[in-house]
């Protein structure tokens, strides 16, 4: 009798496969794809953001005058596990059905984004995301990031390290730094994970770019993306003398190197620099004391206080950890770019007209908006596909998160862009 | 040669850690012959349990060990009495499948009760640096493998010169001659697995307070694990030990001097290296033994 | 209607040994040709084209492993690195060499049966769960080898693939691609049967059974295991090229370690050692897994009160329970349950 049951239950579960989804319609309803990892490696990081989403989603439909009158949008989420397979029919699935998306993310990482990529150009409906890896942003397709191009991250790293060596500069580190190695440039490092996106940063029109400047660039190291144990790739770094250091990884990892290196003790003998999407509170909460002078070179706001009241509002009634806010405002930065081309492809064509085609359109033309709880302006064009040019910085000052630069230049370092050094 | 002590050292430390994980999957191996592929999620979740005591249920150090000695136990009589007793008798690739079953659950229980990023513990033993010489000695990486080292004399004592330890020897040797010989065999399985989960929480834990309790890490370094049960040998105990130490020295070794020649993440395959090179030339590990089989 | 075992008898040996053995059997297959190649292509969208085809793909690789695991008994961790390694085969020579996709399909087939070669000669001492153990070393060495690549695997970037061409006919929509593997799925599963009815099946099954008898009566055991290894890895090899110029570029990224994993579910689930129980267990995990990505979420936006976590980890910890459920209850896999469904039927009114 239990394996009949048994059975039976398998027949269900068979049956319960087949895809059924209801949609009740009365207003334009524009249908945005979300694809999030809900069940795999990242699903810690996109749980967080996908409640920035939701809370975003629902509070932009309820929010008089964001959108025009009649004009709403509906957010489908699948959960692909960060399988990349599983993503792209999950993309299949939701732009054959009616009516059209007219926007998706591609997965929120780098390879899911890259096997999108060619489906968003065919589809013709853009697709944001936040990752700037080189295969994404270049050549300039379908595919927008609300990231600076990970080239020019080093790069105003870089400037940020020369305009600093000198003997009056307020970072304590990198005065050390400056004391000890007088004579020569600065030299900076990177260490990254192992992986197409820790690897995606040095490219070769960072050395010449670097040599204009006057700092020297050190050979790069990387890390496995679950490290047991960094401290070789860390004491090879610092023993090829490199000032600032460059982590591009997440906050695990990246306290993970900086308790390693307090173990054998060169912890200060570096000062680091944190991804754009790192999470330099979550570095604090990792490593505690030893992440005191880490400092992040962003465009999004990691501090609450800096964000619109209505949106810290809805962060203090999720009661998640302050560790959370920077996942939460990305959703909100992301989505509000969402609701900006919206609103000017419904000025332009009408709502019901709105297409992705219509939504590519205003998005290349798009100049310095400035969206919510982000620090940089976004300004797409037909060849420049990521949004940011310019970063802030933040600094871990004893445990306070305290914004050292506003606003920095991050440069465009694509092949063909503007600041590649000939 | 400051760098090569300081590599060397360093994979000591990790090697104590890679010897104690591997132990208990020997143990559970050796006791059920059941090859536990759950053991990295196990190995997480017993950190990940000890965390929730100390930090969320704020319970003292001495208290925390208690609770999970109790889990452990019950656990092990779960996992012993409703999942691997129905497969006694099925194929060795149908009780892999299993733990791999197994592992996912756990694995699920974990983005339940801990969801988001990965935990960090607070100091639950002194952290410091101190210099012989020219190198750093991390306190608490010293720390980390006396623990491991204390752990697998206190369990080599309970394997060779007790009761308990010569029925699971017994049971080890044949599961029907030593039932016959009076020994309840799946009494033995449920300590084998409780000792297994014992172990592995303890690896799981110093890895989450060297590093940060976080699943996929925790469950990548069990993997690497494997290879050192296979170099020590299947059937070792004091074979898991210095296989553990050895791999652990040859990744950060290997890290340290051979990566900058081949664009670096060697680290990551040495031991897999190691494991194929064992399997090639001494197939059953350092002071693991061939079995003579009959048809 | 003439279904077995009532009513039709055979009267020679060459008529018991046929795979269709009635007209019924005969019509079956007619009707299912017709649905599989015709009805479904026509009637399905992008979205259930995009997931058969996937599922075919991995269909043509576990049907690999089947005859490594469920034929000869050899545990791979490590099936997932083959199919990428045919699909880099494919790759390099489309990308370096400008052979064409169809040129590349035997030396994907030959070059991923060297690898697997190479990396079964541990069984030549080993065997169970050791030999597991060198396959998931496989697994490792060779992702680190495709990623220190360089210019010639494409490094982390990976290597973006053309289309197949039939002539001057470029094979690029869903549709046209659903009929392209369709076709290597019938192929791979006749070549399949073939083999499993013939000399090699027997041997391979005589090894699993047990190795040591098999010796003794003359097999080549280390011989015939690693042809199992070929076979295996060449049907991977052939998944490999398909799901390289489906996706239109190949990266390591794409195959991820649990995918071994995965595999292996594949073929337990669906019934060691049989091959409409590999075809099976695919459809059955891989449909569970994008029930799994479907519904969780929505069942999350129904009910607003439950946080997602929630839902997502019940999903993984459901996952996880079938499997394990399924060991427990049907350890002989799908494959068994649709034998009891098909003699029951047979015999029907009859309860045995």
């Amino acid at each position: 009798m239990g394996k009949r049951l048994f059975g039976v239950f398998m027949l269900l579960c068979f049956l319960a496969v087949l895809p059924i989804s209801v949609h009740a319609k009365e207003d334009v309803s524009y249908r945005i794809i979300g694809m999030y990892d809900l069940t795999g490696p990242y699903s810690g990081l996109h749980q967080v953001i996908l409640r920035g989403i939701k809370d975003f989603v629902a509070w932009a439909n309820e929010e008089p005058g964001y959108f025009p009158d009649g004009v709403k949008w509906d957010h489908e989420i699948y959960d692909t596990g960060m399988d990349m397979q599983k993503c792209v029919a999950a993309y299949q699935m939701a732009t054959s059905k009616k009516p059209e998306p007219i926007i998706t993310t591609g997965g929120l990482a780098s390879p899911t984004i890259i096997a999108i990529k060619p489906l968003a150009k065919r589809k013709k409906i853009p697709c944001i995301d936040g990752s700037s890896a080189r295969p994404i942003v270049h050549p300039a397709a379908w595919s927008f990031s609300m990231q600076g191009c990970y080239e020019g991250m080093i790069a105003a790293s870089a400037k940020f390290l020369k305009d600093n060596w000198n003997a009056n500069t307020p970072y304590k580190l990198i005065r050390k730094r400056y004391e000890e190695n007088k004579g020569r440039n600065p030299r900076l490092g990177l260490i990254g994970w192992d992986n197409a996106f820790g690897r995606a940063f040095d490219q070769k029109e960072i050395k010449p770019y670097l040599k204009q400047l006057g700092v020297d660039w050190v050979e790069p190291e990387y890390v496995p993306v679950s490290p047991t144990d960094t401290t070789p790739q860390i004491l090879r770094l610092v023993k090829r003398g490199a000032d600032m250091i460059y982590f591009g990884m997440y906050p695990n990892t990246h306290a993970t190197i900086l308790k390693d290196a307090a173990r054998v003790g060169v912890r200060d003998k570096f000062q680091d620099m944190a991804f754009w999407a790192d999470n330099i509170i979550q570095i604090r909460t990792y490593a505690g004391e030893i992440a005191n002078e880490t400092m992040m070179l962003t465009g999004y706001q990691p501090d609450t206080n800096e964000w619109e009241p209505a949106f810290k509002k809805m962060f203090e009634k999720t009661k998640m950890s302050e560790d959370y806010a920077l996942g939460y405002s990305l959703a909100m930065s992301w989505f509000d770019v969402y609701g900006e081309s919206i609103r000017r492809a419904v000025k332009k064509v009408g709502p019901e007209k709105v297409t992705g085609r219509v939504i590519y359109d205003v998005l290349t033309s798009m100049t310095d908006y400035k969206c919510m709880a982000y620090n940089s302006l976004i300004t797409f064009k037909k060849n420049k596909t990521f949004g940011p040019s310019t970063a802030s910085i933040y600094q871990n000052q004893n445990g306070k998160i305290v914004k050292i630069v506003d606003s920095i230049y991050t440069p465009n370092l694509l092949p063909g862009g503007e600041d590649v050094v000939k | 040669m400051t760098l090569f002590l300081q590599f060397l050292f360093s994979g000591i430390m990790l090697g104590g850690i890679y010897g104690l994980i591997a132990v208990g999957i020997v143990l559970i191996v050796k006791g059920t012959k059941v090859f536990n592929f759950a053991h990295g999620d196990l190995a997480a979740l017993g950190a990940y349990l000890f965390w929730g005591l100390l930090v969320q249920a704020q319970l003292n150090i001495g208290l925390s060990v208690v609770v999970m000695l109790i889990f452990a136990a019950i656990l092990a009589v779960f996992l012993e009495r409703f999942i691997l007793r129905p497969m006694i008798g099925q194929p060795l690739l149908s009780t892999i499948m299993v733990t791999i079953g197994v592992g996912q659950i756990f694995a699920g229980i974990i983005t339940l009760l801990w969801p988001g990023p990965g935990r960090t513990f607070p100091h639950i033993m002194p952290s410091g640096t101190f210099h012989v010489g020219p190198i750093a000695l991390s306190l608490e990486a010293l720390i980390s493998f006396a623990i491991c080292i204390v752990a697998l004399i206190c369990f080599y004592f309970l394997f060779q010169h007790t009761n308990i330890g010569l029925a699971m020897r017994g049971t080890a040797e044949d599961h029907q001659l030593a039932q016959s010989g009076g020994i309840q065999v799946t009494r033995i399985f449920a300590v084998c697995w409780f000792i297994g989960i014992m172990l592995a929480s303890m690896g799981g834990i110093l890895i989450g307070n060297l590093h940060q309790v976080d699943r996929p890490a925790v469950a990548h370094f069990v993997l690497k694990s494997f290879a050192v049960v296979i170099f020590g040998g299947l059937e070792s105990i004091v074979g898991a030990l210095i296989a553990g130490i050895f791999v652990g020295m040859l990744e950060i070794l290997g890290a340290g001097y051979l990566d900058p020649l081949v664009g670096g993440g060697l680290g990551e395959i040495i031991p897999f290296v190691v494991l194929l090179t064992i399997l090639l030339i001494k197939p059953y590990g350092l002071f693991g033994y061939k079995r003579i089989e009959r048809v | 209607m003439s279904r077995r075992p009532c009513g039709t008898f055979d009267v020679s040996y060459e008529k018991d040994i046929c795979v269709f053995r009635t007209p019924f059997h005969w019509i079956m297959l007619v009707v299912l040709l017709v649905l599989y190649l015709i009805v479904f292509p026509l009637l399905a969208e992008d979205g259930a084209l995009s997931i058969m085809n996937m599922l075919y793909i991995t269909i043509i690789a576990t049907l690999g492993l089947n005859f490594l695991l469920g034929y000869c008994g050899q545990i791979s961790l490590g099936h997932a690195i083959f199919v990428a390694v045919g699909g880099y085969i494919t790759g390099i020579f489309m990308t370096h060499f400008g052979f064409s996709w169809w040129a590349t399909l035997p030396l994907s087939l030959i070059g991923t049966a060297i690898v697997g070669l190479f990396f079964g000669l541990p069984s030549l001492r080993l065997k169970g769960f050791y030999i597991a153990m060198s396959t998931l070393a496989s697994y490792f060495i060779l992702v680190w080898i495709i990623m220190h690549g360089g210019a010639v695997t494409g490094g982390i970037n990976g290597l973006p693939i053309d289309v197949p061409m039939i002539g001057s006919y470029e094979i690029c929509s869903q549709r046209q691609f659903y009929y392209l593997i369709a076709a290597f799925l019938a192929l791979a599963v006749f070549v399949a049967k073939s083999i499993a009815r013939g000399r090699l099946g027997r041997i391979f099954i005589a090894i699993r059974d047990d190795d040591l008898a098999a010796e003794v009566m003359g097999i080549n055991v280390f011989g015939y295991k690693l042809i199992a290894f070929a076979i295996s890895s060449a049907y991977a090899g052939i998944a490999g090229s398909l799901f390289a110029t489906y996706w239109g570029f190949i990266s390591f990224e794409q195959f991820p370690f649990t995918d071994n994993i995965w595999y292996l579910g594949y073929v337990i689930v669906g019934g060691m050692g049989s091959i409409v129980g590999t075809i099976f267990g695919v459809f059955f995990l891989k449909l569970l897994g994008y029930f799994v990505m479907i519904v969780g979420p929505m069942i999350g936006s129904a009910l607003p009160s439950i946080a997602g976590s929630v839902v997502s980890s019940m999903l993984l910890i459901f996952n996880g329970a079938v499997i394990v459920a399924f060991l427990i209850f049907e350890p002989r896999g799908l494959h068994h349950r649709w034998e009891t469904i098909r003699s029951s039927m047979q015999i029907w009114p009859f309860t045995y």
